[in-house]
């Protein structure tokens, strides 16, 4: 009985060692809408980047938050008119093709690299849904924390041809604190 | 948190599977340990409730039926004897998981070296996260990454001595065996205690108590954007430069002009200039609303002008910007305040005007 038990032991530990030493899962992509493709970035530096993979945010604070270096992205594509501007996944195109663009995405983050700011928009109902997709996909392709999402530069609002209830206001993300509460 | 299987799960057992915590994430040890402690006594109670007694009825059965048939009498005695068998050696089973996983995460606190050595070497505080941790919690040692070498945040918030290194502050010397850690960027122990890189929490532990050490979430020290959400009005934020107040003042409108258009291009747009013509996304619409302040093609060439006359040009900030001012100039807000163009505008005009 006690070799037995001992035995018994030995095998657990041995599989939770294996099991520890193991590397981790990749977090579960965002779902709902078709899933966007998020690549582990691994750019070279650049004025803003620091050790090749990371991209520092400066906040509204003045502190800057490290976040993945998002535009080096494969599914971070440059707007070709307007200079500076980035589209996170879907945005709308009628250039070449790419993996995100889309007639009618459910929303669009685009992100202004000379101020740093991230604006998304809400274009499809049930926009408390939508919105929710918009953040962990933001959260994801960003690497950072909730809290330090709240943080960023950065507007959430719906036009009013999509909500004319919740259209002109800054909806914000709902973890933060003081967000508008949206229908499901 | 989820304790460490310190025991197996309770017989019987008709509860779910996969732990309700582990459905919305990457599943940790915790959660794994917990899905097959789930399965085993699952499979426990199937044999234990169902099908033993189906087969002592049927054992049963065949002594009823041969009275005096040695051959079935000896099935009959077989199957009941399989049985009991089954049974003793499935709750046997179950007796040893539980026993082993007791003994191995029950805290021995007077004996140094005993098994809590290694189980609380491997699972820290005695207990098992449900999920997997995040980037953020997890340390480059724990990784097997290479220590950091890259340069420190623009503006630090890291302590002096380390070096921000993704979402932690790392602190590597030459000839250092490990690194040493700190709190995750932009986070603090305001409650007291000591980071642990290895769960991305506080811990404070008392010396003698028996109560183990208590763990806490860091507290986030970003300043947080608050006090503008829900307040109809919005206008665009002061670094959206495709429709912010300062952009548009300085693209030649006046200030009455600038807030209140900074306002409609959220509720047209969300401020966003790479919004194509509506009938592209909606083919069944005849609208060709396009740009930051939705302006559709007949309004575009009416006032467009210069590099910006082909509607083509629909989705450029610049072009919008100019185009809107002219328009605004000539026709006032009336392209907004129709009957059926947006039921928002006016409160925009009666805002800012």
């Amino acid at each position: 009985m006690l070799w037995g038990t001992t035995a018994f032991g030995l095998i657990i530990v041995i599989a939770v060692i294996i099991y520890l030493v193991m590397p981790d899962a990749p977090a579960p992509a965002p779902t709902g809408t078709p899933s966007l493709p998020i690549s582990d970035a691994t750019g070279a530096q650049n004025g803003q980047t620091t050790g090749g993979t990371t991209y520092m945010v400066p906040i509204s604070s003045g502190a800057s938050i490290a976040t993945k270096d998002f535009l080096r992205d494969p599914a971070t594509v440059s707007d070709p008119v307007n200079p500076g501007y980035y589209y996170l996944g879907y945005h709308q195109s009628t250039g070449p093709a790419d993996a995100t663009a889309m007639a009618d995405p459910p929303y669009v983050i685009a992100y202004i690299a000379t101020t740093h700011y991230f604006n998304i928009g809400l274009y499809q109902e049930p926009i408390g849904q939508v919105r929710k997709e918009a953040e962990q996909y933001l959260l994801k392709m960003l690497g950072i924390s909730q809290e330090a999402a709240c943080a960023l530069k950065y507007m959430v609002s719906v036009p009013e041809d999509v909500n004319a209830i919740y259209a002109s206001q800054n909806l914000g993300f709902s973890f933060c604190p003081g967000a508008t509460i949206l229908p499901k | 948190m989820l304790p460490l299987v310190a025991h197996a799960t309770a017989i019987p057992f008709f509860g779910q599977i996969v732990p309700t915590e582990a459905q919305t994430c990457a599943a940790g040890f915790g959660a794994f340990a917990q899905v097959v402690n789930n399965i085993i006594a699952f499979a426990i109670t199937i044999g234990i409730v169902f099908v033993a007694p189906l087969s002592i009825a049927y054992g049963g059965f065949l002594y009823v039926v041969n009275p005096v048939n040695p051959s079935g009498r000896a099935k009959a005695n077989k199957i009941l004897l399989n049985t009991i068998v089954g049974i003793v050696i499935a709750l046997a089973a179950w007796l040893i998981v539980d026993v082993v996983l007791t003994v191995l995460t029950v805290t021995d606190t007077k004996t140094e070296g005993s098994v809590d050595y290694w189980s609380g070497k491997l699972f820290g505080d005695g207990s098992a996260e449900d999920c997997l941790l995040t980037d953020a919690q997890i340390s480059n040692e724990a990784l097997n990454q290479a220590p950091a070498t890259g340069p420190g945040p623009t503006t630090g918030s890291c302590p002096e001595g380390y070096t921000q290194n993704g979402s932690s502050c790392t602190s590597c010397n030459e000839g250092d065996t490990e690194c040493s850690y700190t709190l995750p960027y932009g986070s603090s122990c305001s409650g007291g205690g000591t980071f642990v890189s290895t769960t991305g929490q506080c811990q404070v532990c008392t010396e003698g108590d028996e109560g183990g050490c208590t763990t806490s979430s860091p507290v986030s020290t970003y300043a947080t954007n608050t006090g503008t959400y829900g307040v109809s009005g919005a206008q665009c934020a002061s670094d959206n430069t495709a429709c912010s107040v300062s952009s548009l003042e300085s693209a030649g409108y006046s200030s009455s002009q600038a807030n209140t258009m900074s306002c409609i291009a959220v509720i047209e747009s969300t401020g966003n200039p790479n919004t194509l013509p509506y009938n592209i996304a909606h083919p069944t619409s005849n609208s060709t609303a396009c740009g930051t302040f939705q302006i559709v093609q007949t309004t575009w060439k009416a006032y467009a002008s210069g590099s910006c006359t082909d509607f083509s040009n629909c989705t450029s900030a610049k072009c919008n910007t100019e185009t809107a001012l002219t328009m605004i100039s000539k026709n006032g807000y009336k392209d907004y305040t129709c009957a059926t163009c947006n039921s928002k505008a006016q409160g925009c005009i009666d805002k800012y005007k």
